[in-house]
């Protein structure tokens, strides 16, 4: 009868609080109103049944306005790890919604608490119509992850672009006169005007010439080939209108951090009133790969020590600026090994002048998270030598040559800001400056008796990896170690033991467990990196895959122990998170910011939306220990 | 021009035939069935604004309405109207409910917005806090405006609250101080819709008390509403 809309106070309100989390604060505003508008308020006292497998298939989606819901196992034993306490603003349950069935957990209030339940019909509009809202219903740790990512980009925005020097103006940064096109022209003629030249972006203009819109490449792929759209329509029903712009004056660091506040990719430049350009987040980081390339040059063309010491004392300030712009760790820690490596090869030619090393074959390797490729900011050396097998009774004196050579470059590398190894395992110790058939017999040695010593030997020598010399020997080793390891399984068995003695900090209700003699903080390279760590190894090792990084094992070994692709992604995911929680702890030390410790985080100073990733990145290592104790039976 | 001599009680000549027909409308609606679950079925949580806090004088400037339907308070039951006034309210007034000169005197026209407010709340039993207040400026102004006697059944909530809760009784006093006691946020305070779902959260809980203290049924918890007996 009365068909009034609803009042628009209660909807804001309503928004308000939904937008205080994610995915609620990524989705476009009519997206989110129709989702407020569809929203029932309930209340559940503390320890009321909200749901259980008995309800039946599921119908709704539950949103924690306040208060706080324990998911428990009812059955008793279950790999999937997914009970916990979800707090305000998270959703439950996502899965069970999805795919129309029962939920396996019991939901009950943790404590008196309120609920937003979003039917199934609003909640499949909602999962059409949004893309972020799909993302985070389809891929829950991933999205939140791209949320934080860019959380962490704004946070360090200012910071970075003064160390780039980005402090000039961004009319400096213009490459190209602006591309337009009135606002009436169809997706057709822009698409063909952007690939004829090649440009990303074009901006639409209205009657009076003035910037109305903008369209991009990315603007494609949603807005018109999933969404649809005909090429044919106006491309003003799909621009993003109203785009947002800086006085060409305005700094680059100025663009750089609305782009990161904002999720923009892309900003118009204006020149008094007049549209001078646009620029894109890629215009921003490619002033960031010339200064990486010109780097690497340095490096390559040090010719002392000192000279060498500045340049690796850069690849650090580089790491602080990647993370700064929200580069994955994978990739940070990738470029920051890359470079490392460049320095360690070139500490090597530099040591190798005053040794006469030419004609000497051998081959330098690096262990530890130096040989998976996973050094973070603040590491320690950990190397050794391996070389062929000379004619009889020449061993010592090569050796003895090694290890002179081999203690110039350790104290090279210690210069250049890579510590010397307290567990002295470093290629001038005699111990790990080893021919060839010495190295087949220790590493057989060590699978054969499993030894409390020889396990904590194979997590640091197990990961080795060529970095100068002849890489054949080192392929030798691996083909023998993998060839070995399968025949070993008592070694496997000792090896995944001791994966699980350390269980990441999870409490029974899902919460994250601090050491309160540790300030209330967390470990989290040995509570949570190292039983990813741990785990991936042992995987690779029992299923023959040769490669040495986490993420690479894990990609490697999943197919081959039947882990489908979703969990292998996710496990990844929540690996790589901690290693950038770990890179962001080092970097604010390195400051002098906050922790004392590199690898100690205290999960209160987190903000919510990275607590909430780091539970689930807790619930991912015990998921995967679980996995690998159901193999060794454990 | 109004004759002198109306025969139907109650009906205005002046009111437009809209208006008339969906106050016959309401009029025909079934009554609520008082022996239902307190927590099944509908209820209407209520809150207005007015000119003063004199209920027998002052005038109503905004109704907001928000449901409550099986246990659930469901956003999209909700309804607010800004009232035509013919002068702004004084400035301390406005001060209080934020609703600004324009706003009332560019209001709807007050017997269509109460026609509607009838129709939203057909005849299911109101809930409100320090209802009298409520209820009289209701009454006063939907018996000005469309002729019709508002008497409705009323949940008060002031009265309901210390006996859901009597540990808490003796300290708490007023919508602020119950609110809160139960962290419940309030948007906008005296925004009447604001306001509303703010009292239909401490509605929801008062529904899972509501058999805990002896009143099952819609009918009984009304019953406990001291102000229910002389409203009705």
């Amino acid at each position: 009868m009365s068909s009034r809309p609803p009042p628009p106070l209660l909807l804001a309100a309503t928004m308000d609080v939904l937008r205080r989390h994610a995915p609620f604060n990524a989705m476009q505003q009519d997206a989110l109103e129709r989702l407020a508008g569809a929203l029932k308020l309930r209340y559940f006292a503390r320890e009321a049944t909200i749901l259980s497998p008995e309800s039946g298939p599921i119908n709704a989606l539950f949103i924690i306005q306040r208060g706080a819901v324990k998911a428990e196992e009812t059955s008793g034993v279950s790999l999937n790890n997914l009970a916990g306490t979800f707090t305000e603003g998270e959703c439950f349950p996502v899965g069970a919604l999805i795919a129309r069935r029962p939920t396996r957990l019991r939901y009950t209030a943790a404590s008196d608490t309120f609920l937003y339940v979003l039917d199934e019909g609003a909640f499949n509009q909602a999962l059409e119509s949004s893309a972020p809202f799909r993302a985070y219903c389809t891929k829950r740790l991933a999205a939140l992850l791209e949320l934080s990512t860019r959380g962490t980009r704004e946070a360090y925005a200012g910071r970075a672009a003064n160390e780039l020097t980005m402090a000039s103006p961004l009319r400096t940064a213009l490459r190209r006169a602006p591309v337009t096109l009135p606002q009436g022209a169809s997706v057709r003629e822009v698409l063909e005007l952007m690939k004829a030249r090649r440009i990303g972006s074009v901006v639409l203009t209205n009657a009076d010439g003035c910037p109305a819109g903008i369209f991009t490449q990315t603007d494609v792929l949603d807005r018109v080939a999933l969404a649809g759209q005909s090429l044919d329509r106006p491309v003003e029903e799909v621009m993003t209108r109203n785009p947002t712009s800086l006085p060409a004056s305005a700094a680059l660091s100025e663009a750089a951090q609305l782009m990161a506040r904002r999720g923009f990719r892309h900003l118009l430049v204006l020149e008094g009133e007049m549209l001078a350009g646009v620029i894109s987040e890629r215009d921003l980081f490619g002033l960031q790969r010339l200064s990486m390339q010109g780097l690497r040059k340095e490096i390559a063309q040090s010719g002392t020590v000192d000279a060498l010491a500045f340049a690796a004392r850069e690849v650090r300030g580089l790491g602080t600026a990647m993370l700064a712009q929200g580069v994955a760790s994978e990739q940070i820690t990738q470029f920051v090994s890359a470079l490392n490596d460049a320095v360690t090869e070139r500490a090597l030619e530099l040591a190798g002048r005053n040794h006469d090393m030419a004609a000497v074959g051998y081959c330098w390797m690096g262990l530890g998270s130096e040989g998976r490729n996973e050094q973070t900011l603040a590491t320690d050396q950990d190397n050794a030598i391996i070389f062929p097998d000379p004619p009889a009774g020449e061993r010592e004196a090569l050796r003895a040559k090694l290890l002179a050579f081999a203690d110039e470059v350790n104290r090279t590398l210690d210069a250049c800001g890579f510590p010397l190894c307290k567990g002295n395992i470093m290629a001038r110790n005699p111990q790990w400056c080893l021919a060839l058939p010495e190295w087949l017999d220790r590493f057989d040695d060590w699978m054969r008796n499993a030894d409390p010593e020889a396990l904590l030997n194979a997590t640091i020598f197990f990961d080795f990896r060529a970095l100068h010399g002849d890489a054949a020997l080192v392929d030798r080793l691996r083909e023998f170690l993998l060839g070995k390891v399968k025949d070993r399984p008592a070694f496997l068995r000792q090896m995944a033991a001791n994966a699980l003695q350390v269980r990441p900090p999870l409490g029974l209700f899902g919460d994250i467990v601090v050491e309160n003699d540790e300030g209330g903080t967390i470990d989290l390279k040995r509570q949570v990196s190292r039983p990813f760590v741990d785990c991936a190894r042992i995987l690779a090792l029992s299923s023959g895959v040769a490669a040495v990084s986490t993420v690479e094992r894990l990609r490697g070994a999943g197919p081959r122990i039947r882990m489908s692709e979703d969990d292998v992604a996710t496990a990844i995911d929540a690996f790589q998170f901690v290693q950038m929680l770990r890179l962001r702890s080092q970097d604010s030390l390195e400051r002098g910011l906050g922790t004392t410790e590199p690898n100690r985080i205290d999960p209160d100073t987190l903000n919510s939306l990275d607590r909430r990733i780091l539970r689930e990145t807790l619930r991912q290592a015990r998921k995967l220990q679980n996995r690998v104790a159901l193999d060794y039976q454990l | 021009m109004a004759p002198a001599f109306w025969p139907f009680r109650g009906v205005r000549p002046s009111l437009d035939p809209a208006v008339s027909e969906r106050l016959r409308h309401w009029k025909s609606l079934r009554e609520y069935d008082p022996s239902r679950p307190a927590k099944a079925g509908r209820w209407v949580v209520v809150d207005v604004e007015s000119s003063g806090l004199d209920a027998g004088r002052d005038a109503l400037i905004a109704v907001g309405a928000l449901a409550v339907v099986d246990g659930a308070i469901d956003l999209a039951d909700s309804f607010e109207a800004v009232l035509r006034q013919d002068a702004p309210s004084s400035v301390e007034n406005i001060e209080v409910h934020g609703i600004g000169g324009t706003e009332q005197t560019e209001g709807e026209a007050p017997d269509a917005a109460l026609a509607d407010f009838l129709a939203f709340v057909g005849k299911d039993p109101l809930v409100a806090f320090h209802a009298p207040f409520d209820s009289i400026m209701l009454k006063r102004a939907i018996d000005h405006h469309l002729g019709v006697a508002f008497k409705r059944p009323w949940l008060d909530l002031a009265d309901i609250a210390p006996l859901a809760w009597p540990k808490y009784a003796s300290r708490l006093e007023g919508l602020d101080a119950w609110l809160e006691q139960f962290a419940i946020p309030v948007a906008f305070r005296h925004r009447a819709i604001a306001d509303c779902l703010a009292t239909a959260q401490l509605m929801l809980r008062v529904l899972e008390e509501a058999p805990v203290i002896g009143a099952p049924t819609a009918g009984r918890l009304l019953g406990l509403s001291g102000a229910s007996r002389w409203l009705t």
